[in-house]
């Protein structure tokens, strides 16, 4: 049977209780407008007005300036789940991967505690029924950005499995960087980079952590330049700064066979609806 | 929020942040998703956004860039061509040679006369070659047009090294799945495995830097070079497939060749005898025992030192020392040895022996054994004197008992 938590622990832990919303408001987001401002004098005006004019004319050099759709996303957006991401995985399997195994509990991470079931044996014990629903969503993420034509680039530090997630992003068509992360390669990327190099769409954490058990400095950088990160994240992990974190195991081989197959098969998948649906627009629509 | 989203993405933030809104007990930061560098207007995304049929396909800013450095790459290289082949015209007609027969030889001979320079680094020196030659050439585009580089690992910044090293990590990890499976179940394996039957040397570091600056145009560290050595050198271990064989053969070969140390004429050096016997003669020395030995060829084993064997000696030190070098070419059985010994003791003399032995030896000895002996330092004077001893003290360096005043 499982083990009874103590009482320290009782308090420590918070069950998942849904938050009262008290002011119920429709998640919008805001565009940042041009402040127009109005000047008296009109010759300031005219002035601000000419500046402007040219800065329009002048070419920046902007990455995504010129990023074109290629595909209608709003077929994609109708069905909650486009990819069938529901069907890759089930709670069965990752219980049988193990990935409901944590670390010692005295290597618990305070913000991981609310992913936690409970403890057995002094090893930490993932709920699993939170990190089901929150894979389905890292991969149906992975399969939309992957539908859009977006460049994923798995992280690890891990020896062990290197090789392993080095083969998957290779088999996917997409990146990996398993070794040494030389600090400002996306915030100083222009300096590293010979070429003006498109930033990676969205970062892949196997490991969020690297060889001296510290966290892994890519995550930082993600989030300094807005780069959206899915990331396995483990009892002694931060999982604050990723996007989608999944809570698990990220030590044990099967688990990590388990999430690589995962990941090699939403992309090989989200590429081919990209491949069929490009056909299909480019037989309808007009060539403008 | 940060700068403008178009409506596409936001639709798309709205359906996916409506489940985790009311999953999860805490927020975290990054919430947002997707980036835009750009501060496009209002207008400009609306009527990109109302409009679902497919635009233009337009080259991204990646591209662009690259275009404008090929186009002034071209230009550059076009104007210095042409100023190469005025040279070039000029210089034959100097030398008195048509254009069309002048090489390159004629061109260094030619400017090392005309602007000799005594700097020591020849790459400063006054060159006169095609500008393909000084320019870099490499000016790959490792992109496509959608800005996705071709190789899998260009964001580690040295992306053809760390695909052989995880590519040879991966068949390590294969192999090793092998070696299990067939210990476990018995079953036979699915290829042919063996060991390599040599041992494989193998880049230079000199090699391995070149190799990667001149054909990908990466610059690569000595410890890289240290790392590759260390991991082709535990997969050359394992059993191998062909392929793997294959695979290590790109970056190093069987170590065949030896460094011969000595390969004079003179150690082949021997006479022969009356009797149609080969020998050979040669003094040894040690401390102040002068030692002649003669080793004749083709022998039963007979030892003969001042008329007596090796009883000569009475310590097992000394015997030892008179027999190792028979012992180390195994030819103790197969060689006659004949010593005449003068002066110093007991252990000067055996050494002096050894000395004229080993030296005796070389010719009847293959060449891989004469590189050990050398490298054994048995073929040295071993220099070593009684020190001197010096005034002020006792003895060389023992000294008269310390005094306080």
């Amino acid at each position: 049977g499982a083990c009874i938590p103590s009482l320290s622990q009782q308090k420590t832990y918070k069950t998942d209780i849904k938050a009262k919303v008290v002011n119920p408001r429709p998640l919008t987001v805001t565009r940042i407008y041009e402040k127009k401002v109005i000047l008296k004098n009109a010759e300031a005006a005219a002035a601000l007005a000419k500046e402007e004019e040219l800065s329009d004319k002048k070419e920046k050099i902007n990455v995504y300036k010129s990023f074109h759709r290629d595909i209608a996303e709003d077929n994609a957006l109708k069905n909650p789940d486009f990819f069938k991401v529901k069907e890759m995985v089930d709670l069965h399997t990752l219980f049988k991967n193990r990935v409901h195994f944590g670390h010692h509990h005295g290597c618990r991470h305070p913000f991981v505690v609310p992913f936690l079931y409970g403890v057995r044996q002094n090893t930490d014990i993932f709920d699993l029924d939170k990190t089901l629903p929150r894979l389905h969503n890292a991969l149906n993420f992975i399969a939309h950005m992957v539908y859009r034509g977006g460049v994923v680039l798995f992280v690890s530090r891990n020896a062990q499995t290197m090789p392993l997630v080095e083969y998957t992003a290779q088999k996917c068509g997409e990146y990996s960087h398993c070794r040494f992360w030389k600090g400002g390669l996306l915030t100083n990327i222009d300096y590293l980079y010979k070429n003006l190099t498109r930033y990676p769409d969205v970062v892949v954490f196997i490991h969020t952590q690297n060889n001296f058990s510290h966290e892994h400095a890519a995550i930082t950088e993600c989030a300094k330049m807005l780069i959206p990160t899915v990331g396995i994240v483990d009892s002694n992990c931060n999982p604050t700064l990723v996007t989608y974190p999944v809570p698990g195991n990220d030590d044990s081989l099967d688990a990590v066979k388990l999430y690589c197959k995962l990941f090699e098969e939403t992309i090989l998948r989200a590429k081919e609806y990209r491949k069929r649906d490009i056909e299909e627009l480019s037989d309808d629509s007009d060539e403008s | 929020m940060a700068a403008s989203i178009p409506t596409a993405t936001r639709s798309f933030i709205k359906f996916i942040g409506s489940e985790l809104w009311f999953s999860t007990g805490y927020r975290t930061p990054s919430k947002c998703l997707t980036r835009t560098l750009s501060t496009q207007s209002v207008a400009s995304t609306d009527s990109e956004v109302t409009r679902p049929k497919r635009r233009a396909e337009k080259l991204s800013a990646a591209m662009k860039a690259f275009l404008k450095r090929a186009k002034e790459h071209e230009s550059k290289i076009n104007k210095y061509t042409e100023e190469y082949e005025l040279g070039r015209k000029h210089l034959a007609n100097m030398m008195g040679i048509h254009p069309d027969e002048m090489t390159q030889e004629h061109i260094n001979e030619a400017i090392r006369y005309l602007l000799p320079s005594g700097l020591f680094d020849k790459g400063s020196r006054p060159q006169f070659k095609h500008p393909k030659d000084i320019l870099p050439l490499n000016f790959d585009f490792p992109f496509d047009k959608a800005g996705r580089p071709y190789h899998y690992q260009y964001y580690t910044l040295l992306p053809n090294y760390h695909c052989i090293m995880s590519e040879a990590a991966w068949r390590m990890e294969c192999l090793r799945e092998e070696e299990v499976r067939i210990g476990s179940t018995g079953a036979p394996p699915q290829e042919e495995m063996k060991h390599l039957s040599e041992e494989y040397e193998w880049m230079d570091l000199r090699t391995f830097l070149n190799y990667f600056k001149s054909n990908h145009s990466e610059v690569v560290q000595v410890n890289e070079h240290n790392r590759f050595v260390i991991l082709m050198t535990k997969l050359s271990k394992m059993r191998l497939r062909e392929q793997d064989v294959a695979f290590l053969k790109q970056f190093g070969s069987p170590k065949t060749s030896e460094i011969n140390v000595m390969d004079t004429e003179e150690i082949k050096k021997f006479y022969v005898n009356e009797q149609g016997r080969k020998f050979r003669t040669k003094n040894g020395y040690r401390k102040s025992a002068i030692a002649q030995v003669t080793v004749y060829a083709e022998g039963e084993g007979i030892l003969e030192i001042n008329g007596k064997g090796i009883e000569y000696f009475e310590s097992q030190y000394a015997r030892e020392q008179v027999l190792f070098p028979l012992v180390l070419t195994s030819s103790l059985n197969k060689v006659d040895v004949h010593a005449r010994v003068e002066g110093g003791g007991e252990m000067g003399q055996s050494g002096a022996i050894r000395h004229g032995l080993s030296n005796a030896l070389l010719p009847f000895v293959s060449q891989q054994m004469v590189n050990k002996l050398s490298l054994s330092g048995l073929l040295d004077r071993d220099s070593r004197v009684k020190e001197r001893n010096k005034p002020g003290q006792k003895k060389a360096r023992k000294q008269f008992q310390w005094r306080a005043r």
